[in-house]
């Protein structure tokens, strides 16, 4: 695989912004409202996946430096946002764990008070899909109704790299919103342009880029007809792409497919008192880009890969949660997950109690079990039930607060991560890995969590244990600080 | 067509080449036409026999002969010779008229003449078809005619002009054009009219021999070439104009213009005399009156006699220039008159002595002849003018008053004579020192000196207000208030130089110190007061020094009679060192920091005064509340609190009383923070008093997150949610998960709040697949950015 095509001047960009930081918290605004946060985290992981289609090497290890930035500051007619993202590889296996993403980065002015507000800069964009970018918006509010316009290029691609600057993807939108008492009601839409990087096999190359553009929307609306009802709504639409890999692994195409329905939901939370919730909700999404796998019968034996299938689902889900002693909530589920291939029908529950005994011992517990219902032809390996639960207690000292426990998830289809690794074999598919490397939960696992907030400070620190295989561990420390101040 | 008579052929037409041509063909030739002779003739021979009707000529004709010849039809030899085709004399015997016109030498046929008839005509084409060949009629040069085809000519079809017999044509444009203007301009057609554009064109009027700009201009054709007139060269312009005036023979342009009737311009100078200045703006009928342009007077009285405003002077020109009648003419009045005019006379004009200007003979010489209103109203009749003035200025007078022995100093030096001397008033005709004595009049500084009522703008420091010693005999003054009104009322005597001065009038000079030696000696603020204050009416003696004859007891004889108990002369308010327990109110708690006014002003202080109880709250604060509160105001607030009366604080209320205790940051309220005037009281609910912010977005509820102490941030348990924060939720604004203020409702799982990190995070294939059970994956003590 070619290295990540990142610019050199995202790293003189970084630096700049971290300049940019320092001195905007070494001299804070002395009139007007700010707020910001800075955290640094550290992680540190060691696998191995020896199992079928695991590929080579078989132990992965990782180690990087996380940072974010986040300032968000009112001075005045002006404001300032930024929102910075980046990881730094230290050590490890894994190439492209590098990521240095301004989400972002922009400079408000409030033109009419209380009506009219212009920017300009990186900022996330009103859209179905995540689309930060480049570019000059305005929002204009007038009694209950409040529009935004935006139009520039797309920032950052879905698969979380910068578009280098001497390229445009052009982006436009633009949304309206109605806010009334105990209702309101959004619509938005947006185009934009969009580089797939798809994955191919073989080669050095492994990588091709695709530029398609895209239109998508939604409308949301949030509706409280009487206190102890709620019901929030959205619909998406979207110009979706899938790209096909074929006949062989050097061969990929992307297919760009009409507007249809990208994602929809329905939730309905009804509390008839203080100690009972009803929610009912409804789900139903399609993938952006995904692969749809291999159009003839190439792949080989130990290749994932999940031909003719279109990543969708919809779910029905009723919960209901009951308060207990005033000591915290039992819920109960039951969960109907519909795919093209399958149905999974869960039912679980869980138990989230505090203060118990002991001062402030609390507990949390919950456990589900997946029964699997493979449409006729389309049975897989994966069809099969899996139970998994995760138990923990913990216990407060002040500012501390410490959890240890337990979870065991068995996925028979095990997650695959984005992240690839260099593939020593020209003709073998691009293998995706294993997300065991950076994903809790997964598997059999001992858990240990320490978590410091005192004011608005924070540290934390995450430790896991396979229990499976004790070479796999994980290592997680976060430290970080919040601002607010309003004057 | 008359038939040819069988010697039909005079020599001169017929010459003998034309046969000797015919005949002489080559041998082959003339066999062959012998053989087809012989061949025609045999064919007409079998062919007559044969049909039994007509004749072998028929059978022999090429065609039938054109509707011209129709006449001579059958008859060959009428147009045929023998051996000889159609000679032009067989044409010509019948067309006799273009025979003679070639003759003549006239017409298009004479220009072609050195040609064949059959070159150009033909016949047996047809009883309906042209005698003229096709040929000769696209080549026929018209231009041979003697009439060139140009521009819309070139285009028209022969038939369009030749209707009748060309003979009978001619060339002039009306034998073809319709006459739009039946002949009243003319037959010269071409006068008006080119051939490139007939009707929408005429000539330029550029080149009309009459210029038809100016008056001319949008004049119609016919308005002067009426029945074809004026259309010669050179037209006279009394051929259509009517001369209105007689007396001159001369040319109508000799002084109008085509431009425009008028104005006229006449070069006077031709005349016999030259227009000066104005009369060559003047109207031509102001001098030639009747258009009467001879033997007109150059006298100025001929024409200017209704000009002549005065009693006749003699000739106009004495005095007056023709260049400008209203300037000063050539009269110099200190040379030809008796009077001599110098200083300010010379800028005097000449109406301001000689009045309507009718009579300037009877103007006496004298100064009151024209200056007696003058000295009158300056100062009244005091003789001959010039023994005080010149004529440089009247104002420079030469009067020297210390002759009078009452020499002016101070103010009185520039004091008008009349202020002191009102010469109507007394009745006096002269001003002379040997009389009695002046008839004094009461200073009315107000009319006097109207430009100030300030007697200090009358007296300047500068010297003794002087007094002579004069009496009657001598004519000098008496006393100040024989001119000086005494607005003491003589309360002080008429000894006014004890106190004034002529330089200044006021102040006077009985300041401060001299007053010290009254019964009232000034302190404190009477040394500031004007004296007008206490001396009413100028009013100075007698003058009591009790406080109450100058100053109102405000209090209403309440507090006795003796001001300075409380009162000192330094200042009147405030009072100090007043204890106002004395007056049965101890001010304590807010009262202690008002002011007098606050409570004894213009707005409260006739209520206190008429007040039966001044104590009374009621009397100085009016309720902000329903009347169910009672009227003992003292029963819930405390003034001696030291605080706001309407601050709770200062409140004896136990409001914990009502169910709704006072707490933190309500403790510190106005009452009229949560109590408005005149309305109901609050029902204790949060949103009595505070606006929803959520929109309705969250539970009605407040305290279950606001406490009274800390309204803007939450206290909420958000264990009591049934989803405890844990980790980083702790520090994460509110705000990020309950977007738009939207309380309840929120999805508790993951990807409600994290859909949009769901989106940021790489297209995995877990990702892909759309799973929404972040736990599977992620911890909420830190989501990890992948």
């Amino acid at each position: 695989m070619s290295k990540r095509r990142l610019p050199c001047s995202w790293f003189n960009g970084a630096r700049l912004l971290i300049c940019v930081l320092l001195v905007g918290f070494a001299s804070p605004a002395q009139a007007g409202s700010y707020q910001g946060e800075v955290v640094l985290d550290y992680f540190r992981s060691q696998s191995r996946n020896d199992g079928p289609g695991a590929g080579t090497p078989a132990e992965l290890s990782a180690q990087d430096l996380g940072s974010r930035f986040l300032v968000s500051a009112r001075e005045g007619r002006f404001s300032f946002v930024l929102d910075y993202h980046g990881r730094e590889a230290l050590s490890g296996d894994v190439e492209n764990s590098t990521l240095r993403l301004l989400y972002a980065g922009y400079l408000e002015y409030e033109a009419i008070p209380g009506r009219l507000h212009l920017k300009a800069g990186r900022f996330l964009a009103p859209s179905t899909v995540l689309l930060p970018v480049d570019a000059v918006g305005l929002n204009y509010q007038r009694a209950r109704w409040k529009a935004s316009l935006f139009g520039g290029r797309r920032g950052v691609l879905t698969s979380r790299r910068n578009v280098p600057f001497d390229e445009f993807l052009p982006a436009a939108g633009g949304a309206l919103n109605w806010q009334g008492t105990n209702k309101s009601l959004q619509g938005v839409v947006a185009y934009a342009e969009e580089d797939a990087i798809l994955l191919k096999g073989g080669g050095d190359d492994q990588e091709l880029d695709r530029r398609y553009g895209s239109w998508n929307g939604y409308i949301h609306g949030w509706f409280r007809p009487r206190a102890e009802l709620t019901i929030v709504g959205r619909l998406s639409m979207a110009e979706r792409a899938g790209f096909v890999l074929g006949p062989d692994w050097e061969d990929v195409e992307l297919d760009l497919q009409a507007l249809d329905l990208f994602n929809g939901s329905l939730f309905v939370e009804y509390r008839p008192n203080r100690s009972l919730r009803w929610r009912y909700d409804v789900h139903t999404q399609r993938a952006s880009v995904y692969r749809q796998g291999l159009t003839e019968d190439k792949q080989d034996e130990g290749a994932l890969s999940f031909e003719d299938e279109e990543p969708k689902f919809t779910d029905h889900r009723l919960r209901a949660t009951v308060q207990t002693f005033s000591r915290g909530w039992v819920r109960a589920e039951v969960r109907l997950r519909s795919r093209p291939e399958r149905n999974e029908t869960r039912f679980g529950a869980a138990l989230d109690l505090h203060d118990v005994s002991l001062g402030r011992l609390f507990l949390r517990g919950r456990v589900y079990h997946d029964v699997i219902d493979p449409e006729s032809g389309h049975e897989t390996r994966f069809d099969v039930d899996r139970t998994y639960f995760s138990g923990s207690v913990g216990m407060p000292f002040r500012s501390l607060e410490t959890e240890i426990g337990v979870s065991r998830l068995r996925r028979e289809a095990s997650p695959y991560s984005g992240r690839t690794v260099r593939n020593s074999e020209p003709d073998a598919p691009t293998r995706q890995d294993d997300l065991g490397l950076f994903t809790l939960e997964t598997d059999s696992i001992a858990f240990l969590r320490l978590f410091y907030v005192r004011g608005l400070q924070f540290a934390g620190a995450d430790f896991e244990l396979n229990l499976d295989d004790r070479d796999e561990l994980r290592l997680y420390l976060q430290l970080g600080t919040r601002w607010e101040r309003r004057n | 067509m008359q038939r040819l008579p069988a010697n039909r052929f005079p020599a001169h037409r017929f010459p003998a080449n034309r046969f000797s041509r015919a005949l002489s063909c080559t041998s082959g030739l003339w066999l062959s036409r012998a053989v087809f002779i012989l061949l025609a003739i045999g064919i007409g021979f079998v062919g007559e026999a044969h049909a039994g009707k007509g004749s072998w000529r028929a059978l022999m004709s090429p065609g039938p002969v054109g509707t011209g010849h129709s006449e001579i039809a059958g008859d060959c030899e009428q147009c045929h010779m023998t051996f000889s085709g159609v000679p032009d004399e067989k044409c010509l015997y019948c067309h006799t008229g273009i025979a003679e016109r070639i003759d003549m030498a006239v017409g298009f046929h004479a220009s072609v003449s050195d040609q064949d008839c059959v070159d150009c005509h033909t016949d047996h084409r047809g009883e309906d078809e042209s005698l003229t060949r096709e040929a000769a009629r696209k080549d026929f040069d018209h231009d041979r005619t003697g009439f060139p085809l140009q521009f819309l000519h070139a285009s028209l079809e022969c038939s369009a002009c030749h209707t009748g017999s060309i003979r009978e044509m001619n060339s002039a444009c009306a034998d073809c054009h319709e006459d739009a203007h039946a002949r009243t301009f003319g037959t010269d057609c071409g006068s008006c009219h080119i051939a490139s554009s007939w009707p929408q064109m005429l000539k330029p009027l550029s080149v009309h021999e009459v210029p038809v700009h100016g008056g001319h201009e949008g004049l119609d054709c016919g308005d002067c070439h009426l029945n074809g007139d004026h259309l010669e060269p050179v037209v006279p312009c009394a051929d259509c104009h009517q001369q209105a005036h007689g007396g001159t023979d001369s040319a109508c342009d000799t002084c109008h213009q085509v431009e425009g009737f008028k104005p006229a311009s006449f070069d006077h100078d031709a005349c016999t005399c030259a227009l000066p200045e104005d009369h060559q703006t003047g109207d031509c009928l102001s001098c030639h009156a009747g258009w009467n342009f001879v033997d007109t007077p150059t006298r100025c009285s001929a024409c200017h006699a209704a000009d002549e405003t005065h009693r006749p002077l003699g000739e106009c020109s004495q005095c007056h220039f023709a260049t400008s009648w209203e300037k000063e003419g050539q009269f110099q009045h200190s040379r030809d008159s008796r009077f001599r005019l110098d200083g300010e006379h010379l800028g005097v004009s000449c109406d301001g002595c000689h009045g309507d200007l009718t009579d300037f003979r009877a103007v006496p010489e004298e100064c009151s002849g024209c200056h007696a209103e003058t000295g009158r109203v300056a100062h009244g009749d005091f003789g001959d003018c010039a023994g005080c003035h010149g004529t440089d200025s009247f104002e420079n007078s030469t009067f020297d008053h210390s002759t009078t022995g009452f020499p002016l100093t101070g103010r009185h030096v520039d004091t008008p004579c009349q202020a002191c001397h009102e010469a109507e008033a007394s009745g006096r005709s002269e001003f002379l020192p040997s009389e009695p004595v002046f008839e004094l009049v009461v200073l009315d500084v107000a009319s006097n000196h109207p430009a100030s009522n300030d007697p200090a703008s009358i007296h300047p420091a500068s010297s003794e207000f002087m007094f002579a010693q004069h009496d009657e005999t001598s004519g000098g003054v008496r006393e100040c208030v024989d001119c000086h009104d005494d607005v003491h009322g003589g309360s002080v005597g008429n000894d006014c130089a004890s106190c004034h001065t002529t330089d200044v009038w006021s102040p006077s000079t009985f300041d401060v110190q001299r007053h010290s030696e009254t019964a009232l000696p000034l302190e404190g603020a009477h040394a500031q007061t004007d004296c007008a204050a206490c001396h009413l009416g100028g009013q100075l003696k007698p003058l009591a020094s009790d406080c109450a004859s100058c100053h109102l007891d405000r209090h209403a004889g309440k507090l006795g009679d003796d001001c300075a108990d409380c009162h000192n002369a330094v200042a009147f308010s405030p009072v100090p060192d007043f204890d106002h327990a004395v007056t049965g109110f101890e001010l304590d708690g807010p009262h202690e920091s008002l002011d007098c006014d606050s409570c004894h002003g213009p707005s409260l202080g006739p209520s206190m005064v008429a007040a039966e109880d001044a104590t009374e709250c009621g009397v100085c604060h009016v309720p902000t509340h329903s009347e169910d509160l009672g009227d003992n105001c003292e029963s819930c607030h405390e003034p001696k609190r030291g605080v706001s009366f309407a601050d709770a604080r200062g409140m004896a209320f136990a409001h914990e009383t009502t169910g709704f205790p006072l707490e933190r940051r309500h403790s510190n309220l106005p009452c009229s923070s949560c109590h408005a005037v005149n309305t109901a009281r609050p029902t204790g609910r949060c949103a009595d008093c505070h606006l929803d912010p959520h929109a309705g977005g969250m539970s009605s509820e407040c305290e279950l997150c606001h406490q009274p102490d800390r309204w803007r941030l939450a206290r909420f348990d958000h264990s009591s949610t049934g989803w405890p924060l844990r980790g980083r939720h702790q520090v994460t604004p509110c705000a990020w998960c309950h977007l738009n203020q939207r309380w309840v409702g929120v999805e508790t799982d993951c990807f409600g709040c994290h859909a949009l990190d769901a989106a940021r995070a790489p297209q995995n294939a877990n990702h892909a697949f759309g799973a929404t059970d972040c736990a599977d994956c992620h911890s909420l003590w830190g989501w990890r950015i992948r």
